[in-house]
């Protein structure tokens, strides 16, 4: 097989990233203009980034989906661990197959769907909408990814080293919190990590659950867009696009570190 | 030199231990009618067996066998269907592997790859609560032990296979434990270093005094090392005995073919004269016969005769002695060894024997050529009668 790069191949790598990144290029390019006209270059500029900072209301959200983020992504590690290690561990129990499925339901599941049940829900148990429920209604929509990060991770896990530590001395507990838990940290970080940026870059799920005074940074990036676009946004969005690529990159490089070892161990 | 008695001559002793021989003798680990069932397959089939304290103990059988599951068994990974199992007079039934006073080394050797050599030998001892000073002291003399003091602050990933079976020794080995596992332990290991590693295993358990127990597919790693070696087949122990009693005088078929090379000559019982069996065969044109008084047969009955390869002596001349059983056949193929030459003759019946050649000495003046016509010959004592 050929296997260099033909002028074909070239084309296609060059239109397929023109396609997925060029929007994203020109808003973190704009994002640096001097000019207040969105579409018009009129130099380089950083002050829409100082504007900013000024803008209080823009920075107050950025502050609840900083925190929303970080809480709901806490949630969801711990919550979609346990689950990977029930899913991994606990062999054929009844059921085993359904729950996996409603397990990874909420990846597939359109986003209008999830926000608009969770909404139902909070109304039905009285639950006032606002900080909370959002964190509660990322917890859910991100707790799959743990657990598909983790589970990969548990799968090629060797399961002679837990015995080893058990034939050692080590109660079950103790075993998992000396031999377990290290071994399978940096998947447990890359899970923390990629719930952390989904729950911060969500939008659909978030104005669903919203109420007063909890208002996340993409909410409110769309609602000034629709009353006219402002170079300040673009700022915001260029941020907010460096912090979730920077999120992703280091989950992946995490993982595959984690199996490197994995394999290097079984040499 | 009066001979030596003929129940005392079997195979070598390694040292003048067997406890197993003594019926007051209390074992150590008793396997007793236990069965392991998983699902609907039996891994381990009514059981029982006897260890003693400072045995090196092997359970050698093929793959499937139910060795290993026996194993966990007594590492307390798998709890038996049925039957029971004591340690030093207590039974182990419903005792988590932490708290069983037994340690493990893993075929994988299961070493913590977030740790270091050291801390991978503390590990066990850390469990136990050990005071600083003393859990230091301890991996220090592990360390000694296994000669790998210099290596104590490497990961396992920068071992070589040799260092990190060492590693999983010593780390096994660090609590003292009453009875010491091991699982196909030289499994990873080339044939050289599989080699070594046999005798310093031997030294070192010599040396604490400890009961092993190991599981080994490898007759050879087997009989270097056993004081005793239980053939597994099926879930069942075939035969316990010491490797001189396993390969001089295999219970049946199945063990005289699985431990070292065997020839099965086919026959029927014509009779016994003066202690000695007579069998006809046809590979054979005189009747044989055959020295093991201990078998008890009819007359008429279906045996295999099982002789090994260097027991049999192959030559162009008809031997002198009218005791050695003779078999007429042309050489089929020569493989020269080194050490050894392998001749496998196909006898007038058609039925191939392997017949081997220790090469005393380094030319060899008019040497047996392929295709000519051979007498092979063997003793009567230098063959097992097998009940079919």
């Amino acid at each position: 097989m050929n296997r260099r790069l033909s002028l074909f191949n070239v084309t296609s790598l060059v239109l397929g990233f023109a396609f997925l990144y060029l929007p994203i290029l020109l808003l973190v390019v704009f994002s640096f203009n001097a000019s207040r006209l969105v579409t018009v270059w009129g130099g380089f500029s950083t002050q829409w980034y100082v504007a900013l900072f000024r803008n209080e209301p823009l920075m107050e959200a950025a502050w609840v989906t900083l925190r929303i983020a970080f809480l709901s992504a806490i949630l969801a590690t711990v919550l979609g661990t346990l689950a990977a290690l029930a899913l991994t561990r606990y062999g054929r129990f009844p059921g085993r197959t359904l729950f996996t499925g409603m397990v990874y339901a909420p990846m597939v599941m359109p986003e209008v769907i999830t926000g608009l049940s969770l909404l139902l829900f909070f109304v039905a148990i009285g639950l006032d909408r606002g900080f909370w429920t959002i964190t509660l209604a990322h917890t859910t929509l991100t707790m799959c990814f743990v657990t598909v990060v983790v589970q990969a991770r548990l799968m090629t896990f060797d399961r002679s080293l837990e015995e080893a530590a058990m034939d050692l001395g080590a109660p079950p507990l103790r075993t998992f919190f000396s031999v377990t838990l290290p071994l399978i940290a940096p998947s447990i970080v890359a899970g923390f990590l990629l719930a952390f940026t989904l729950s911060m870059d969500d939008l659909v799920i978030a104005s669903f659950n919203a109420g007063p005074g909890a208002t996340t940074l993409p909410i409110k990036i769309y609602s000034q867009v629709r009353l006219g676009l402002s170079p300040e946004v673009n700022a915001a969005s260029a941020i907010l696009i460096g912090i979730v690529a920077v999120g992703v990159a280091t989950a992946t490089l995490l993982s595959k570190r984690s199996a490197l070892r994995t394999q290097r161990n079984a040499h | 030199m009066p001979p030596p008695l003929k129940s005392a001559s079997v195979g070598a002793v390694r040292r003048s231990f067997s406890p197993w021989a003594d019926p007051t003798a209390t074992p150590l680990i008793r396997v007793e009618n236990v069965t392991k069932r998983f699902g609907d397959a039996v891994a381990v089939d009514d059981l029982s067996v006897d260890i003693f304290e400072g045995e090196f103990f092997c359970l050698l059988g093929p793959s499937g066998c139910g060795k290993t599951t026996l194993m966990r068994m007594i590492a307390g990974f798998e709890e038996p269907s049925a039957g029971h199992l004591m340690l030093a007079g207590k039974s182990l039934a419903g005792v988590p592997p932490y708290r069983r006073p037994v340690n493990m080394m893993f075929q994988s050797y299961a070493l913590f790859p977030h740790m270091n050599v050291e801390k991978n030998i503390a590990f066990g001892l850390k469990q136990d609560g050990l005071p600083k000073g003393e859990i230091a002291a301890r991996v220090g003399e592990m360390l000694r032990l296994v000669q790998l003091e210099k290596l104590a602050k490497r990961s396992p990933s920068q071992l070589s296979g040799g260092q990190r079976q060492r590693v999983a020794l010593a780390r096994a080995l660090a609590k003292r434990p009453k009875v010491l596992l091991l699982d196909e332990p030289l499994g990873a290991l080339d044939k050289k270093l599989r080699e070594e590693t046999q005798f310093e295993l031997m030294d070192i358990q010599h040396e604490l005094g400890m009961t092993f127990i190991v599981v080994t597919h490898d007759q050879e790693e087997a009989m270097t090392m056993a004081d005793r070696i239980a053939v597994m087949d099926h879930g069942r122990i075939v035969q316990v005995a010491t490797p001189g009693e396993i390969y001089e005088q295999p219970k049946t078929r199945f063990i005289a073919e699985f431990v070292g090379d065997v020839n099965i000559i086919e026959g029927h019982v014509l009779g016994q004269e003066s202690g000695l069996w007579r069998v006809g065969s046809n590979a054979a044109e005189a009747p044989l016969t055959i020295d093991d008084p201990d078998e008890v047969l009819n007359e008429n009955q279906a045996v295999a005769i099982a002789v090994r390869p260097e027991k049999m002596v192959i030559q162009r001349e008809r031997p002198e002695t009218d005791a050695a059983n003779v078999l007429f056949g042309e050489v089929w193929d020569i493989g020269y060894l080194g050490d050894w030459t392998v001749y496998r003759v196909k006898l007038d019946s058609g039925a191939i024997i392997r017949v081997t050649r220790a090469n005393r000495s380094r030319f060899v003046e008019n040497p047996i050529e392929w295709d000519e016509r051979v007498h092979v010959s063997f003793a009567p004592d230098a063959a097992v009668i097998l009940a079919e």
